[in-house]
């Protein structure tokens, strides 16, 4: 059993690191912001506020929006990590020291989602500072926005990092499974209660759709019901569950047949 | 205590790269076995399964304790003592230094930051290159990057190290310091180094076991020193009978 301030003190290290590596990657996580802010330029512009608005009953349709798009970009990061940190430490030959850790794989790599998160975000707090500028709302209201959505997205985060490992054991049997997580990504964009009110059970099927709901109702003051709630924990649970027993099957597989240095 | 391989048979994917293996690695006497053979032996694959990153497919490895002959499991052990060390420049994250990436490398260990640390200073000392411990591995040569993972792993202190070519990209002076800290550290009541190479100027200075490895078979187990001239001798007749 790995104990609280393990984790504690794993997070300290892994957030030391990743930020000496973002510094010295700085073209590239800029890169990473700039497309995220695009994705949520695009996201407003094609959003149907007004759908939005009247469905909640609020005129704070752009806000809704935001919220949205957090758990998406939230989410998304924890997904692209737990695929990327296989593929990019297997070409680098950090997987097998990884493997040689006394902790499982899947831990550390859930500990850099985790740092990841954090970083991301220091970068959403901004991108909603800037729209309250722009939407005449107060900087408090975004803060305790984007507090809400840190809190209430953790669970979904998990669900995500779920998905995330369903890829990462195609990276570890298949090598490199190309663009199916950027793809994975749109739909989600697409179909998700992020830039569109939410409509259909299917959207609460995903790891983040009731999440956005909780958050709205919660900024919009309405009621949150129990099953909302216990269905979220439980969507998430199952992702996570699922990702974890197919990764590690992957793991044992690639272990007992592979080399993880054919990359 | 020994490390006991039983008819281990090992597959990537279909393709069979060793077996039946048999060894014994006795861990309670120092000492630095050179594990010897041609290209695409199964070297580095034997060297995989003692590090515990893989499994074999059939046969047996375990630990055995030889005074009361109780059996433990391998895996578990390998994970908290042995630490392989890939061939080529891999296995640590290029924008960190080696100072930070030992750091990283300790947490995930669980090995004391400040001791590994000190250790490393020591290594560094003596390999000198006390300059490079803050530099970033991207911004290494060769030499340089297979220097700081040795060190870094030495720094860690695993009772079971398992280095893989550790001398490619090595100038002369390079490895005259990598054979003294080879034996240095060998030489430690607590702890076993295996080495593959396929140089036998370093194993004939640095070795006091040797087994030698073709195709994917053991050939033979050595239990003592050879001078060059014999290693050169062993590995003709072995290897290249046909040519």
């Amino acid at each position: 059993m790995i104990r609280a301030n393990t984790v504690l003190h794993m997070m300290q290290i892994e957030l030391a690191m990743e930020v000496k590596t973002r510094r010295k990657y700085l073209l590239a996580t800029l890169s990473d912001f700039v497309i995220f802010t695009i994705a949520y330029a695009a996201v407003l512009f094609f959003a149907d506020v007004s759908e939005i608005n009247s469905s909640y009953h609020t005129h704070d349709g752009v806000l809704l929006v935001l919220i949205g798009f957090m758990f998406w970009n939230a989410g998304v990061m924890a997904m692209d990590l737990s695929m990327q940190t296989i593929e990019t430490d297997s070409r680098a030959g950090i997987l097998e020291t990884e493997m040689q850790s006394k902790f499982p794989l899947w831990f550390l790599t859930l500990i850099r989602s985790w740092v990841s998160n954090l970083i991301t975000f220091g970068y959403l707090l901004l991108v909603g500072i800037a729209t309250a500028i722009i939407v005449g709302r107060s900087v408090l209201t975004i803060i305790e926005i984007v507090f809400l959505v840190m809190l209430v997205s953790c669970i979904a985060n998990l669900g995500m990092f779920g998905l995330g490992l369903v890829l990462g054991a195609g990276s570890l049997v298949f090598k490199n499974i190309g663009q199916w997580a950027t793809v994975l990504q749109g739909v989600i964009l697409i179909f998700a209660n992020v830039a569109i009110p939410y409509t259909s059970w299917i959207q609460a099927v995903l790891p983040f759709g009731l999440g956005i709901e909780i958050v709205r109702d919660l900024y919009l003051d309405q009621k949150i019901t129990l099953v909302t709630v216990l269905a979220y924990l439980v969507v998430n649970v199952i992702f996570f569950g699922v990702g974890l027993l197919i990764f590690n099957a992957a793991l044992r597989y690639e272990r007992k047949y592979g080399s993880f240095e054919r990359f | 205590m020994k490390i006991v391989g039983q008819e281990i048979d090992k597959y990537y994917g279909h393709r069979q790269v060793l077996y039946r293996a048999d060894f014994e690695i006795l861990l309670n006497q120092p000492g630095i076995i050179g594990l010897i053979g041609p290209n695409g032996a199964g070297k580095s694959t034997l060297m995989r399964l003692l590090s515990g990153i893989t499994t074999p497919n059939s046969g047996k490895l375990f630990l055995e304790d030889s005074a009361t002959s109780k059996v433990d499991d391998y895996s578990s052990w390998s994970r908290d003592n042995a630490y392989y060390v890939p061939t080529g420049e891999r296995g640590l994250r290029n924008k960190l230094s080696i100072k930070d990436n030992l750091r990283y490398f300790a947490a995930l260990r669980q090995v004391s930051p400040t001791r590994a640390l000190e250790s490393l200073q020591r290594i560094a000392k003596d390999f000198q290159i006390e300059d490079l411990l803050d530099r970033d591995i991207d911004q290494m040569s060769t030499g340089q990057k297979k220097k700081a993972e040795i060190m870094v792993a030495v720094a860690l202190d695993a009772r079971l190290l398992l280095l893989d070519e550790p001398s490619n990209g090595f100038d002369i002076d390079a490895q005259v310091k990598l054979m003294h800290l080879i034996r240095t550290v060998g030489n430690t009541e607590t702890k076993k180094i295996i080495i593959s190479s396929h140089d036998p100027h370093l194993l004939a200075n640095v070795a006091n076991q040797y087994i030698l490895i073709a195709e994917g078979h053991i050939l033979k187990t050595l239990d003592q020193s050879l001078s060059e001239a014999e290693l050169q001798e062993v590995y003709e007749q072995l290897f290249n009978r046909g040519n």
